[in-house]
């Protein structure tokens, strides 16, 4: 968050350190639910007037109530992936000595597990969608995890230790994601209801 | 990988531009600037238009724009205060009053991140549009030239925030303990 300039005329001390590692935690929760709440598509394409990508009309959205209960232990989980990744989520803080690039997929990984947080919890997500969050989560731990092996690499004797840090968390939280998979995709299964579509907030 | 990386490192340091690149920069940017104008004391409902209504105006604009990220702060900061008063001189800038008004996504906050946004939206106009600035990432130099003051002023106004801030979140956290 800090530009290198304000650490030399504000002349930090401890203090300054630990006053931005709570502004970055707490911007990075904001981040998040600001995230969650767009529809980035529709904003996108009220600007350029191009179509905006169509959600496959024949999704049934089928979470049934007997499923309330894993509903939350999914989602009280997802909570907690994004809580962990607080830290990090914004690619402005500049906290992670030596992580640079990973961060952007870090980043994008905090504001999907948000999409499927809310869109479980609020039972406006099918199947398809579900599955295609899950594969997006994945598919940006997995860059992640190739963009930090290599500024692990890179990263000078200090930084290395903070960067294996970041590495160690990253691979943790991919196998909580790879994990809740299959739990994800039973909700789906068996239940026999079909919910009403909530409209997506804009 | 040094493709992925130069890619995922343009979009981080806001250096993509051109027409194509409207669609990147909306989607690295637009719940950014969204927050900034919530660093500020915005609602989430009209930070999204103030937001919005400076993207369609930088899209008309976009092969001239340099400096992207500068420019959809100033246009957006506009925006919202054409829309929205801002009180100058809040009456009661306690870390609790700010907290009973706050924003509705809020809610989706941990109690720490509700009691350091709290502390920030309470510090004055001009501190906290300096605030913003820093957390963004601006210069000392970028941030006066985008409020249009001296970087003295600057200065002066974020050794004041950031000790209020100091203030009001180890009041805080004693009255918690």
């Amino acid at each position: 968050m800090t530009h290198p300039d304000f650490e030399d005329f504000l002349g930090y001390d401890e203090s300054d350190f630990a006053l931005d590692r709570r502004l970055a935690s707490a911007q990075a929760e904001l981040l998040a639910t600001i995230t969650a709440a767009l529809d980035l598509d529709a904003g996108l394409a009220a600007i350029t007037g191009r179509p905006r990508p169509q959600p496959a009309a024949a999704d049934v959205y089928a979470i049934g109530p007997d499923r309330v209960g894993e509903i939350d232990a999914i989602t009280t989980e997802l909570r907690n992936v994004r809580q962990v990744l607080g830290p990090l989520t914004d690619p402005q803080t500049g906290q992670q000595e030596g992580v640079s690039g990973s961060l952007f997929f870090v980043a994008h990984v905090a504001s999907l597990v948000a999409h499927l947080q809310h869109g479980l919890a609020e039972r406006r997500l099918s199947r398809t969608e579900a599955a295609e969050l899950q594969r997006l989560i994945e598919h940006n731990l997995a860059e992640s995890r190739v963009l930090l092996a290599g500024e692990h690499r890179r990263a000078r004797r200090r930084a290395r230790r903070n960067v294996q840090m970041v590495r160690d968390l990253v691979e943790d939280i991919h196998e909580q994601i790879r994990n809740l998979g299959p739990r994800i995709m039973r909700l789906f299964e068996d239940s026999g209801h079909a919910a009403e579509r909530e409209p997506v907030p804009h | 990988v040094a493709d992925r990386e130069r890619t995922a490192l343009s979009v981080l340091q806001g250096t993509v531009t051109g027409v194509e690149d409207f669609e990147t920069v909306y989607k690295a940017e637009f719940p950014r600037l969204i927050r900034y104008l919530q660093n500020q004391g915005a609602r989430l409902d009209e930070a999204r238009d103030a937001a919005q209504g400076a993207f369609t105006t930088a899209y008309t604009r976009w092969r001239s724009i340099r400096n992207p990220r500068a420019y959809l702060r100033k246009v957006a900061w506009r925006e919202f205060l054409r829309s929205a008063v801002v009180p100058e001189n809040p009456t009661d800038t306690t870390v609790e009053s700010v907290e009973q008004a706050s924003p509705v996504n809020w809610i989706e906050l941990s109690e720490e991140a509700r009691t350091v946004q709290a502390a920030l939206t309470s510090l004055p106009v001009k501190q906290r549009q300096v605030m913003a600035l820093f957390i963004d990432g601006f210069s000392p130099t970028e941030i006066a030239e985008q409020l249009g003051c001296e970087s003295g002023a600057v200065r002066q106004n974020l050794f004041k925030a950031r000790r209020k801030l100091k203030t009001l979140l180890d009041d805080k956290r004693r009255a918690g303990e």
